[in-house]
């Protein structure tokens, strides 16, 4: 490859030079518009003029390993959008290190999801570097208090921040951060149960620019809503499991000034339909409305308002209401719905869903989970009338059979996920669904008629499939994943669970899918490390695999992860054949490995484990194991794992299982 | 920083009609059992019910002594608890219950 580029080298007379005569800048342009990133990352290895260019006009970077950190950030000038919430054993110090020195003045989103070992000495450095910080995403990072959100709040120019499950964040934090950044647009303070009405005051106060508010799981009661109830701005505001709000509350927020778009009280037990009345009354602009979970009854009130939002509501969630025909049908009176869910709803009817989408053409999204009174006829209304439909769930909904899916499936094209866990279907029913071309999604968890034959019609048409679940489809064989390695290349997501005809044949057909990232093979009892070591080392990209129960696999299968698996970030071996050895050469080996459950591992001695988890401690983050060996394992050691930000679960499991 | 741990808490399954706490998710066993309905789980645990009065089933694995489990603040029924077993190979479930899926929800996770 290299002695072509020199070939052209000499400039641009000549032969008409190729592409090594474009200037870098617009070689850099070109590669703006190559959108997949493997097919960036096979454009970086051209050339050195390629990779200039790339690295040029590189806009968005995730990083994978801590070491190279530094050099990445000094390599890619034109950076916006950094994430660094794969980032395994990433630490205040080596982050503060990386920054110093790099030129980061494009820098406006940051991810720091789940980077548990970045404190605030680590954010005060990453402010100082990004003085055009917009977006930052703290999420989950469960150590995460009023210092971190007080070096955050030197961020002036902040309009997005997410401290979703920072757990230590109080009042006083969050006041360091509405005060600091006035600018705020968006902000999730979702699960930080330490906040009370005081500091949501504060925030309603300061920062009138907020248009999305998330208060989810918080402690606030009607106060909360008094004070937001001023945010002029606001479109979007979840409370999902507000316990402490009910309907004094939400008619406070009726009577406010806000502009009120997409409101989220699922899960709010004192909230009831009197409550989201007087609500809808004071927002006639309503477009999303999610009250899944908390509703009981229906008062008449909510539906007349309900009515009033015809023109603008576009998504409605009732899960878990009793539900009946007059109800749809008056539902069915909002025309532009686009997102209906009534999963685990009782009463739900042929009849009453019928009346539903009739008026309802623009229906995307229908979710019918464990709504198991409707049949074939069901499918059918919907087929006629809402052929845009894109997302359709229908787990547990057992009537329905292959009659229903075939008219589904004929007229409906644009269908991109289909849900039909515990339905009981059959291939023939799989042959219809083929001619959705469209499909991403599909679920068939539970269908033990599924067999290769269905699998083999999937594959011949349905190219673009990106998540499988067979999780006890029973009666697949190795020839069924022949058949999906040929056709859906695509595939990121696949569950065999208990599919246990699969052999490592099956498994080396597997290794062809390149995209592989999650594989769930629990209680293969026939795969051994043959198979394992196939899948390890042609799916490259593989972030998770979950063997629990496959008695055959043992240290040699375990020895090619180890190898080849190097992206591995999640492992289940609970009750494989490992030994010591072989685990502690896994767990020292797969540098991004922070998730792994490991109960019963019978052939592991106490030094096994204790050696295994000193070899991985900085980088451990979740770990499941026997509650037997709490009491056996060292106290240093587990103390040292928690110390690095790693929860370990203990749980009783039985030794022997019965299927 | 261990406190920070605690807080979090296990993951916990409600009634669906009241939200009462009845089981764990750490407590599942299997998620491939048929309730009245639908799918259902097995848990070895379950909490905040009402185990009403024992009857003998004929159910999909064989003959059981089973008892039907009621949320303790709504008595909405929400599955049953298995008594005894009559086959060797179902022995496993005595004292276990099942949860129905469309009878429970997520609580907290």
């Amino acid at each position: 490859m290299s002695e072509e580029v020199q070939r052209y080298g000499g400039g641009g007379g000549g032969g008409g030079g190729g592409v090594a005569a474009l200037s870098l800048d617009l070689l850099g342009q070109v590669l703006d518009r190559v959108r997949e990133p493997r097919d960036r990352k096979a454009c970086r290895l051209v050339s050195r003029a390629f990779a200039r260019a790339e690295a040029a006009h590189r806009r968005a970077l995730r990083v994978l390993r801590r070491e190279p950190l530094a050099r990445l950030l000094r390599a890619f000038r034109a950076l916006e959008r950094l994430d660094l919430s794969a980032c395994a054993s990433l630490d205040d110090a080596s982050l503060a290190a990386a920054l110093s020195g790099a030129d980061l003045a494009g820098v406006r989103r940051v991810c720091l999801a789940r980077a548990s070992g970045v404190g605030w000495r680590g954010l005060d450095a990453l402010v100082a570097a990004c003085p055009r910080l917009e977006a930052v995403d703290l999420s989950h990072c469960v150590g995460a208090g009023d210092r971190e959100a007080a070096a955050l709040a030197a961020a002036t120019g902040l309009r997005e921040l997410s401290l979703e499950k920072c757990l230590g964040v109080t009042d006083m934090g969050l006041a360091k951060v509405v005060v600091g950044c006035p600018r705020l647009e968006k902000l999730s303070l979702k699960w930080c149960r330490e906040i009370s009405d005081i500091g949501i005051d504060l925030l309603s106060k300061k920062c009138h620019e907020l248009r999305s508010l998330d208060i989810s799981y918080l402690k606030v009661g009607n106060e909360s809503l008094r004070s937001i109830s001023s945010l002029e701005k606001l479109e979007e505001l979840a409370m999902v499991c507000c316990s402490c709000i009910d309907d004094d509350g939400l008619e406070l927020l009726g009577k406010g000034s806000n502009s009120l778009q997409s409101v989220d009280v699922s899960r709010c037990d004192h909230v009831t339909s009197q409550g989201l009345a007087s609500l809808i009354d004071g927002h006639h602009f309503l477009q999303k409305l999610n009250a899944a979970d908390s509703l009981h009854e229906m008062r008449q009130s909510f539906l007349s308002n309900l009515a009033k939002l015809k023109d603008t509501l576009t998504v409605l969630r009732l899960d878990g209401l009793e539900v009946s025909s007059s109800f749809l049908l008056a539902i069915g009176g909002c025309n532009n719905l686009v997102e209906i869910g009534l999963s685990k709803c009782n009463g739900v009817t042929d009849e009453g869903i019928s009346s539903l989408v009739t008026q309802c053409s623009h229906l995307r999204v229908i979710d019918l989970t464990c709504c198991n009174l409707l049949t074939n006829n069901a499918l059918d209304s919907i087929a006629e009338n809402c052929k845009m439909v894109e997302h359709l769930r229908l787990e547990s909904c057992s009537s329905i059979s292959e009659k229903g899916l075939e008219q589904i499936a004929t007229s409906c094209p644009n269908l991109k996920e289909i849900d039909l866990t515990d339905c009981g279907v059959n291939d023939a029913a799989l042959q219809h669904l083929a001619k959705c071309s469209e499909l991403l999604v599909l679920k068939l968890g539970l269908c033990s008629s599924i067999s290769d034959k269905g699998l083999a019609f999937i594959s011949s048409s349905c190219g673009k499939l990106i998540e499988l679940d067979l999780y006890r489809c029973n009666s697949i064989t190795d020839d069924g994943l022949a058949a999906l390695a040929n056709g859906c290349k695509k595939i990121k997501m696949l569950n065999l669970c208990y599919c246990n005809k699969i052999t490592d044949s099956g498994l080396g057909h597997l290794g062809s899918l390149e995209e592989l990232t999650n594989l769930e093979l629990r209680c293969l009892v026939r795969i051994t490390g043959i198979g394992i070591s196939s899948v390890a080392i042609g799916c490259k990209n593989l972030i998770e695999i979950d063997l629990k129960r496959c008695y055959s696999v043992d240290d040699a299968g375990l020895w090619a992860l180890a190898r080849y698996a190097l992206n591995l970030r999640q492992l289940t071996i609970s009750y494989c054949q490992v030994t010591g050895l072989g685990l502690c050469h896994l767990l020292s080996s797969l540098r991004c490995l922070q998730d792994v459950k490991m109960v019963h591992l019978s052939w592991v001695s106490i030094e096994g484990f204790e050696m295994a988890l000193r070899a991985a401690c900085g980088r451990l983050k979740k770990l499941k194991m026997l509650s037997g060996l709490k009491s056996v394992l060292s106290p240093e050691l587990l103390q040292m794992l928690q110390a690095c930000g790693c929860r370990i679960r203990w749980v009783n499991k039985p030794l022997v299982y019965k299927d | 920083m261990v406190f920070m741990a605690e807080l979090v808490g296990p993951r916990l399954y409600s009634c669906c009609n009241c939200r009462n706490h009845v089981c764990l998710h750490d407590d599942i066993i299997s998620k491939a059992f048929q309730g009245r309905n639908g799918r259902a789980f097995l848990f070895s645990h379950a909490m905040n019910v009402v185990v009403g009065a024992k009857e003998d089933r004929q159910l999909m694995t064989g003959l059981h002594t089973v008892a039907d489990i009621y949320c303790n603040d709504c008595r909405e029924v929400l599955g049953w608890k298995y008594e005894r077993a009559y086959e060797e190979t179902q022995k496993y479930k005595e004292g276990k219950f099942i949860f129905e899926k469309s009878k429970i929800v997520k609580e907290n996770w």
